[in-house]
């Protein structure tokens, strides 16, 4: 046969349904936390010192990491169990491949880590430590090249592991 | 007298046994990882034991590092790092966000433990347990790194 199809190709059985599901939940919940985080989403806060939760902004140090996390949880479970039992269907229109769901949670992750990184590492070491200036190769840059050499070294380390493994 | 954080009177234990499973964890999820590599091709048993030991103890150390967040956000982060060292703060926020991620991989390995024979399950299951194991040392060691920096500047 000129184009070999392989059998999970067209007969979406229930190993890979269940795969995909635990993996779309793994994306949903980085990407809800990420969008959460990006757009800012108003969430309500804990305000350790006066042991309230606020939407509005109050006095004094607050979290917002536990509704970030909860927030991320309670979107991305209800979305996998949609996602699993809605799966059969979407299967007519859709691919559902085990490849596919394992290469897109592994870019899902790895981007999740460097976002935060980039992310936090912006705010706290550089610009509140005064490192920002107008310099092209400025902390900001140095700090960029770091993470994209940290971000090929990460993805090669998955690969050569893959590749050691099942070789 | 202002009255105890929330937790506050614990904190000291609870971070004590935060601080002692994420060893736990992290010597686990490195000797799964190790056995699975080694043994790949002879049996998963062995390398997948320790490794559900590994993901257990970082859910647990990930619960107990919430309890003990809002004394640390108080005495530690807003008392001492915000004001003196901010590249510290960044660190910890870094470190917070790569383990509620490493949190979320954690569940989905114990959907594949509680849902399929890893040892004798297809290629790309395994490939992807795998996968995510090592990813999940790699944030064990990475937030156990922070903690220790963090522990050695100030500590709750």
């Amino acid at each position: 046969m000129d184009n070999p199809i392989k059998s999970e190709q067209n007969l979406l059985t229930k190993p890979c349904r269940i795969f995909a599901s635990l993996n779309f939940f793994l994306m949903s919940a980085i990407f809800i936390l990420i969008f959460g985080n990006l757009v800012g989403i108003n969430l309500p806060k804990y305000y350790p010192l006066l042991y309230r939760w606020s939407i509005p902004p109050l006095e004094g140090p607050a979290m917002g990491y536990f509704s970030a996390l909860g927030f991320a949880l309670a979107l991305a479970l209800p979305l996998s169990l949609i996602f699993y039992l809605s799966a059969p269907y979407l299967q007519k229109y859709l691919e559902i491949r085990f490849k596919t769901f394992k290469n897109l949670s592994t870019v899902f992750i790895v981007i999740g880590i460097f976002y935060f990184i980039a992310k936090e590492w912006k705010e706290w070491g550089i610009e509140k430590m005064g490192l920002n200036d107008s310099r092209f190769f400025n902390a900001e840059m140095v700090f960029f090249i770091i993470i994209l050499g940290l971000f090929l070294i990460f993805s090669a380390l998955l690969l050569i592991l893959e590749k050691k493994i099942f070789e | 007298m202002t009255p105890p954080l929330f937790l506050e009177n614990y904190a000291t234990i609870l971070k004590g046994l935060h601080g002692g499973l994420g060893i736990v964890s992290l010597f686990a999820l490195a000797f799964g990882v190790y056995l699975i590599i080694r043994r790949a091709k002879i049996d998963w048993s062995s390398g997948l034991k320790a490794s559900l030991v590994g993901i257990w103890a970082y859910v647990l150390t990930f619960v107990l590092g919430l309890l003990i967040y809002p004394v640390f956000r108080i005495k530690v982060r807003a008392e001492y790092f915000d004001i003196k060292l901010p590249w510290l703060t960044g660190l910890f926020e870094i470190k917070e966000y790569v383990a509620a991620i490493g949190f979320f991989i954690a569940l989905v390995l114990l959907g594949f433990y509680y849902f399929f024979r890893i040892g004798e399950s297809e290629k790309p299951i395994k490939q992807s347990f795998i996968n995510l194991l090592f990813v999940l040392f790699l944030i064990t060691l990475f937030s156990a790194c922070v903690g220790f920096l963090l522990s050695f500047y100030k500590t709750i």
